[in-house]
């Protein structure tokens, strides 16, 4: 039902239930946030959004107060400035001002908000309620200093993610974030999934840089240094140079990669097409040998942890399958490093992601398997974009290159990687063609495509029946199907799985802002290529066929075993 | 108390929970009780298992197909689950924290139902209700405010504990009728009403009606009940620092205003009880309040600021005298000062220090300490009021240090050795000041600025030195010689007292400038007797407490002949009553209007006058003079009654109809009060106060007329000795930085005395000893003489009770 209200005194129409944050956007006026963030928090708490409403006596919090028909609110009186204000005021005498050396500085909610509010001064300072630097985890970084208890990353953890790894600790000035008994967050079962770290407004959750370690490597003369990126990346890099989100800015990021430094840009993509093949026979051999059914993909080393803490009684789920980067660094430190005569010691490979449980999926211990370390650093999305700013590279200005041979060349299949609903359809792809040696007709599954949560399909495929799939990404996602598995309720053959809501496009290294529109923009422009791309499934790429030639031998073979596939280790929940 | 509901009548709670469910059609309820409350717990458990068994829970109840159960929930015991959706989220089993409303609980509530929310004590009344009727009910309380509240009757009052009281009982009945008044017959200070997010209630509204309207209206809150008394050891900045305090630990953390403003509220209030506070402190409590008020989520934030409003409301001055005077009146913040007994002190005397060195039998030095801040021990030493005794923390385990008569032993054992100690003087300055009145706060002042270098004149109307110490005070009390030899103390130092000279007709101070007086200090006193105002007072036999003790102490009254009244409950109506005794009257009374603990003289004396067969009728006051023969012949009295408190705190007599009587008196004085006689004023400069005394800048001193300055009774009113030796302490240092000097009272000893190591038994420090009394002389001895009542302590007596000192000025180091 439609309701009539004023704001500011202009009379608007909303729907009834409509927040007053909602409504007043919808007037025109721009209501300001901090601890508000669509699709995952409205609980009042920052008391930043706080307006006046007629006959109320205490000032509400627009993001979570739905209008009322006939309401007057006011949104700009002197009551409601200073109210607001002073909620900023307070967070900022409790604040440590490291804004120039911040890892957020000039991304920061709250340093926007004190410029928007017309903060000048700090009337108010005392104790700094304090915290630790929480550096146990190779993937997040959490200075607890900065912290100004928004609580977006506790519940993002708890209710998208059902993870929570953090939560709310002590009372009053107190007050922290923390994992339980205030245990180191490497101790807890964090999926390292960095979902957290994408919705911080402030510096209070980064990833944990190795831009300096990629430096020094670049700076070795004795190191070869191998970049390669993950399909997901190149959708969104550009938003760190002013691109709108969605831009595929694949050529300029190439450029900028070997303006770096690099001696080889591979792409994780080519592995993603190996990934497909390996899968792919994987999940045709448990069908037809009756292995464990439904299998679910491994490429996402968040939803790999969370299995492991949460379910490692269905670890045998899982394919074996090594995620794509990990398939590749494998690789350049023996098939690449062979075929160019390198010692593979002297080989450094960098990954850049849009993930944060990639920095510790690349320190696993099970990732040794070339004889080195298969993945040295991996660099986030938002790291690989500061690099390039500290080199002081014209983003804009660069021309477009493409990947270097034997590790880049790669097909739709692949590059779809990216979206939830990816890996499945490329799977889908390869997977019908190889079980009937039929040529489909469309190549494109669109029922697995989508930011529903938990999306299934079912394909017909000769000489096997209905193939029965779902795709989940966003781990509480995951959790439903891991209780309907539990439960013998998952009737499905094959389950692709991402941490990350969206996929790896809204991945935990992805540039802020993270959102549904944000993400579909960026799966669109993943979607886009595959359809321009000559190839769009990946038994079609050829270097995959020369590889397999040349070097693996086929699908699931004695070194495709060794090298591209891995096992995993339940862990406690606690 | 809703605990004590749980544990006394559980039945109650369980009957209206099931009422209210049958009204609004719930099937489940939930009892959230904290788990420190075990028996509560326990017997709730046994009341719903019976109330099961009895079927008035479960299914069917009543074998109606009405369903309703009712769960126990135990709560960690967190303040902000007191709120409600605070409540619901603990009941949930997740963290208690509020959530912003609407929605509300009737719409959505536990579990996302709606829910009915109602506190223990609300509950327990609806089976009365239901039973009785509604108009029962409504018969108790006020118009708006219903029925009856259980009140947490907590603090200074004598009796603690739950006191049930219809709604709109005056606020003053509950404290002291119910509450059986201040412990120690301590003064009231406020009232904290609503627990820590409640407001105080000071003194001047002890009539307030305790009901939902008017305690809002003072800015408190009746809140759960919570009633915590304070009395003058209240610290009001203090007090609003432990609820701040409470209030910040016990914020969820939720909100910013709240979880940091309370905090950044809570260090301004330590600075300033630390002595650290800076003026702008106070704006900026306000500012924070107002903002916390305004934007904090939940009501226990926007309410937690309500101490400190509350307390700045009623007791500025105190934030004031931290911030600006690093004093603590009540004795609390000890950052402040070295000990409370120095604390309190108006002459700043170091009691403490010499307390000290007299247990040690270091005599000498202990009246070079006292000597620094006060010429006159040996008369303090007996008459003092001894403010510092009233705080001594020996108190909290027996008695406190008798710090009087210690330093009147001091001085006696001084006044007896020769030579007498001389405090030091610093070189002279060349410059003239002239004093106006030898009383306590002239020479007081003489007397510091002759130490402090300066030549001194005190121009006395009386022939004596000393005013109301020798005109006013008997003998009995303050033997003359002890009195004379403290004066000669002072004049030794230089000081010159010129006697009959009567500022305003003899001298003028455009005169003393005119000779060369760099400032004047006018300590005139309060020598005028207050007037009845009842019909037949110009009566010959009739005279006021002033006149009549200057006459007998100037030996201009001999004798007094039969029966004497005396009106009046001060020092000075006791000193005329012991005096007319002593005089040879035949019997004596004082009629006074109030009850006796409302009698402003010490108790002491009053003890003492009763001992001496002096009658004291309290609850009467006169209402005219009976003449007989063109003479006093007695007093028409009534016999009063207590009603309203007034601004003080006292109840206000009120004449009882038709209870007159009359009371046979030879002679009336009356002693109901003095007031300065400021006739000298000539208009210029100096002015007087709505008051009727001097008025001046309280922390100088100052008149508005350039070096005239005004120190004792006639700035303050009737007041007490060692204030008026205060007085001409502070007006003495005032005048010298006036002048130009440093304006620094001496204080040579206290950083050794701070650090002495002191021999004590440690045993004997913490057992349970009263202190030692001195010996009076018995009343037999006393009669038809002047001869001092109390004898002071030996050299023994005195050191045993100094003895008992607790050194609280000792300071932990870190």
């Amino acid at each position: 039902m439609m309701i009539n209200i004023t704001i500011d005194g202009r009379p608007v129409e909303v729907e009834e239930g409509t927040t007053i944050l909602n409504a007043a956007a919808k007037a025109k006026v721009r209501i300001p946030t901090l601890c508000y963030l669509p699709e995952v928090q409205a609980i009042g708490a920052c008391r930043v959004c706080l307006v006046e409403v007629e006959g109320n006596r205490t000032l509400q919090a627009a993001c979570v107060a739905p209008v009322a028909n006939g309401q007057v609110i006011h949104t700009n009186t002197e009551r409601v400035r200073k109210a607001r204000r002073f909620s900023v005021e307070m967070l900022l005498s409790n604040h440590p001002f490291e804004c120039l050396s911040c890892a957020k500085n000039l991304h920061c909610d709250l340093q926007s908000l004190a410029y928007d509010l017309g903060i000048r001064e700090i009337r108010f300072s005392g104790e700094k309620s304090g915290g630790r630097i929480d550096e146990s985890s190779p993937s997040i970084r959490r200075d607890q200093n900065k912290c100004i208890l928004c609580r977006r990353c506790v519940t993002v953890c708890q209710e998208i993610q059902s993870v929570t790894a953090l939560y709310m600790q002590g009372r009053g000035f107190e007050t922290r974030v923390e994992p339980a008994f205030d245990r180191d967050i490497n101790d807890v079962a964090c999926t390292n999934c960095g979902q957290c770290s994408i919705v911080c407004p402030v510096g209070a959750i980064t990833e944990k840089e190795y831009i300096d370690d990629v430096w020094a490597a670049l700076n070795d003369p004795t190191k070869f240094v191998v970049i390669q990126d993950a399909p997901a990346v190149r959708a969104a890099l550009g938003e760190e140079f002013g691109y709108p989100p969605g831009t595929l800015v694949t050529g300029k990021m190439l450029a900028a990669a070997r303006r770096l430094g690099f001696d080889r840009v591979f792409d994780t993509n080519f592995a993603a097409d190996l990934t497909i093949l390996e899968e792919g026979t994987e999940l045709l051999t448990r069908v037809k040998k009756g292995g464990v059914l439904p299998m679910i993909t491994s490429c996402s080393p968040g939803w790999i942890k969370f299995i492991e803490h949460f379910y490692p009684e269905l670890l045998d789920h899982l394919s074996t399958c090594k995620s794509p980067h990990m398939m590749l660094g494998a690789l350049a430190k023996t098939y690449f490093a062979q075929k160019v005569g390198i010692d593979p010691k002297d080989i450094v490979v960098v990954s850049v992601m849009p993930c944060t449980a990639k920095k510790f999926e690349c320190n696993r211990p099970e990732m040794y398997d070339s004889g080195y370390k298969d993945v040295d650093y991996v660099l986030t999305t938002r790291e690989f974009a500061k690099m390039i700013k500290q080199a002081g590279i014209d983003f804009e200005g660069l021309p477009d290159e493409s990947y270097d041979d034997p590790l880049g060349e790669y097909t739709g299949a692949a590059t779809i990687f990216g979206a939830t609903g990816g890996v499945m359809e490329a799977a889908l792809r390869t997977a019908y063609e190889v079980a009937t040696g039929k040529t489909l007709e469309s190549v494109e599954f669109t029922g697995v495509r989508g930011l529903d949560g938990i999306k299934e399909a079912t394909v017909p495929v000769d000489g096997i029946g209905d193939v029965r799939v779902a795709v989940a990404h966003g781990l509480g996602n995951a959790r439903k199907l891991l209780e309907r598995i539990k439960k013998g309720e998952a009737n499905y053959h094959f389950i692709e799985v991402m941490a990350c809501p969206g996929g790896c496009v809204g991945g935990g290294g992805q540039p802020i802002p993270v959102n549904n529109e944000i993400r579909s923009l960026r799966a669109q422009a993943l979607y886009n290529e595959d359809c321009a791309l000559t190839h769009r499934k990946s038994h079609d790429n050829p270097s995959i066929k020369k590889i397999y030639e040349e070097y693996l031998g086929q699908p699931l073979g004695e070194r495709s075993h060794h090298l591209l596939h891995t096992h995993y280790t339940p862990r406690s929940k606690f | 108390m809703d605990r004590s509901v749980l544990e006394g009548d559980p039945h109650s709670v369980i009957e209206a929970m099931a009422i209210a469910a049958y009204a609004i059609g719930a099937q489940q309820g939930y009892v959230y009780v904290r788990a420190e409350y075990p028996l509560a717990i326990e017997r709730l458990n046994w009341a719903i298992g019976q109330a099961r068994e009895y079927k008035f829970l479960g299914k069917n109840i009543l074998e109606t197909d009405f369903n309703f159960d009712l769960e126990i929930r135990i709560g960690a015991g967190a303040f902000v689950c007191g709120e409600e959706t605070a409540l619901m989220i603990s009941i949930e089993g997740k963290r208690g924290e509020p959530r912003p409303r609407p929605p509300f609980p009737v719409v959505k509530g536990l579990f996302n139902a709606p829910t009915l929310l109602n506190n223990v004590e609300t509950y327990a009344n609806i089976p009365a209700i239901i039973n009785n009727g509604a108009a029962w009910y409504a018969q108790y309380g006020t118009e708006k405010s219903k029925g009856t509240k259980v009140f947490a009757l907590a603090g200074a009052v004598n009796n603690t504990g739950l006191v049930e009281v219809p709604m709109g009982t005056p606020l003053g009945d509950i404290v002291f009728n119910i509450g059986g008044g201040i412990k120690g017959g301590k003064k009231y200070k406020a009232a904290q009403l609503g627990g820590p997010s409640g407001g105080c209630i000071p003194i001047d509204h002890l009539n307030v009606p305790v009901d939902y309207e008017s305690v809002a209206e003072l800015g408190a809150i009746v809140g759960s009940g919570g009633l915590i008394v304070a009395d003058e050891d209240t610290c009001m900045v203090d007090f609003a620092r432990f609820f701040l305090d409470f209030i910040q630990h016990e914020s969820c953390g939720k909100c910013p205003p709240c979880r940091i403003g309370t905090k950044r509220m809570l260090e301004i209030l330590r600075r300033i009880t630390h002595g650290e506070g800076k003026p702008e402190d106070i704006d900026d409590l306000i500012e924070l309040a107002t903002r916390i008020k305004d934007s904090a989520l939940c009501g226990l934030g926007q309410t937690a600021p309500n101490p400190i409003l509350s307390t700045l409301q009623y007791f500025k001055h105190e934030y004031m005298e931290h911030i600006e005077d690093k004093h603590c009146r009540a004795g609390v913040c000890s950052a402040l000062f070295d000990a409370p007994c120095q604390n309190a002190c108006p002459a700043d005397q170091n009691a403490w220090g010499y307390v000290t060195l007299i247990s040690e039998g270091r005599m000498k030095e202990a009246i070079a300490v006292i000597k620094e801040s006060n010429p006159f021990p040996a008369t303090l030493g007996r008459v003092c009021v001894h403010p510092c005794e009233a705080k001594c923390r020996r108190a909290q385990i027996d008695a406190p240090i008798s710090i009087c008569s210690l330093k009147r032993y001091a001085a006696d054992v001084d006044m007896k050795s020769h030579p007498r100690y001389k405090p030091p003087v610093e070189e002279p300055k060349g410059k003239k000041v002239a004093v106006i009145g030898a009383g306590p706060a002239g020479l007081a002042g003489a007397y510091f600025l002759a130490l402090k270098g300066y030549g001194v004149t005190v121009f006395e109307a009386l022939p004596v030195a000393g005013g109301m110490l020798a005109v006013g005070i008997p003998d009995y009390r303050l033997p003359r010689d002890i009195l004379e030899s403290e004066v000669k103390s002072i004049t030794d130092l230089g000081v010159e007292i010129k006697y009959n000279m009567a500022f305003g007709k003899d001298i003028t101070a455009e005169k003393l400038f005119g000779e060369g007086y760099s400032a004047i200090l006018v300590a005139t006193g309060a020598h005028k007797g207050q007037k009845l105002n009842v019909p037949g007072e110009e009566t010959p036999g009739v005279l006021d407490g002033v006149t009549f003790l200057r006459d007998v102490n100037l030996g201009k009254t001999l004798k007094v002949e039969g029966k004497v009244a005396v009106i009046g409950g001060g020092n000075v109506a006791i000193d005329a009553a012991r005096a007319a005794l002593r005089l040879g009257a035949n019997e004596v009374s004082i009629l006074y209007r109030r009850e006796r603990s409302d009698m402003p003289a010490y108790v002491e004396e009053i003890d003492e006058a009763e001992n001496e067969g002096i009658a004291i009728h309290t609850l009467t006051a006169p209402l005219s003079i009976v003449a007989k023969g063109g003479k006093a012949a007695g007093v028409e009295c009534s016999r009063m009654s207590l009603g309203k408190f007034d601004k003080g705190g006292r109840r206000t007599p009120q004449a009882i109809p038709g209870s007159d009587f009359v009371v046979d008196a030879d002679m009336v004085i009356a002693a109901i009060g003095q007031i300065p006689d400021l006739s000298w004023m000539n208009g210029d400069g100096v002015k007087a106060d709505r008051a009727g005394t001097v008025e001046v800048n309280m922390k100088t001193l100052a008149t508005g007329a350039a070096g005239i300055f005004a120190a004792g009774d006639n700035v303050r009113g009737p007041a007490t000795v060692v204030e008026a030796v205060g007085d001409g302490k502070m007006a003495a240092m005032a005048i010298d930085e006036y002048l130009g000097g440093d304006g620094k009272a001496p204080n040579a000893f206290r950083d050794e005395l701070v650090n002495m190591v002191v021999s004590y038994d440690e045993a004997a420090y913490q057992k349970e000893l009263g202190r030692a009394d001195m010996p009076h002389l018995p009343v037999s001895k006393r009669e038809r003489n002047f001869n001092e009542v109390v004898l002071g302590y030996d050299e023994r007596a005195a050191v045993e009770e100094a003895k008992r000192c607790l050194h609280c000025y000792v300071r932990q180091t870190e």
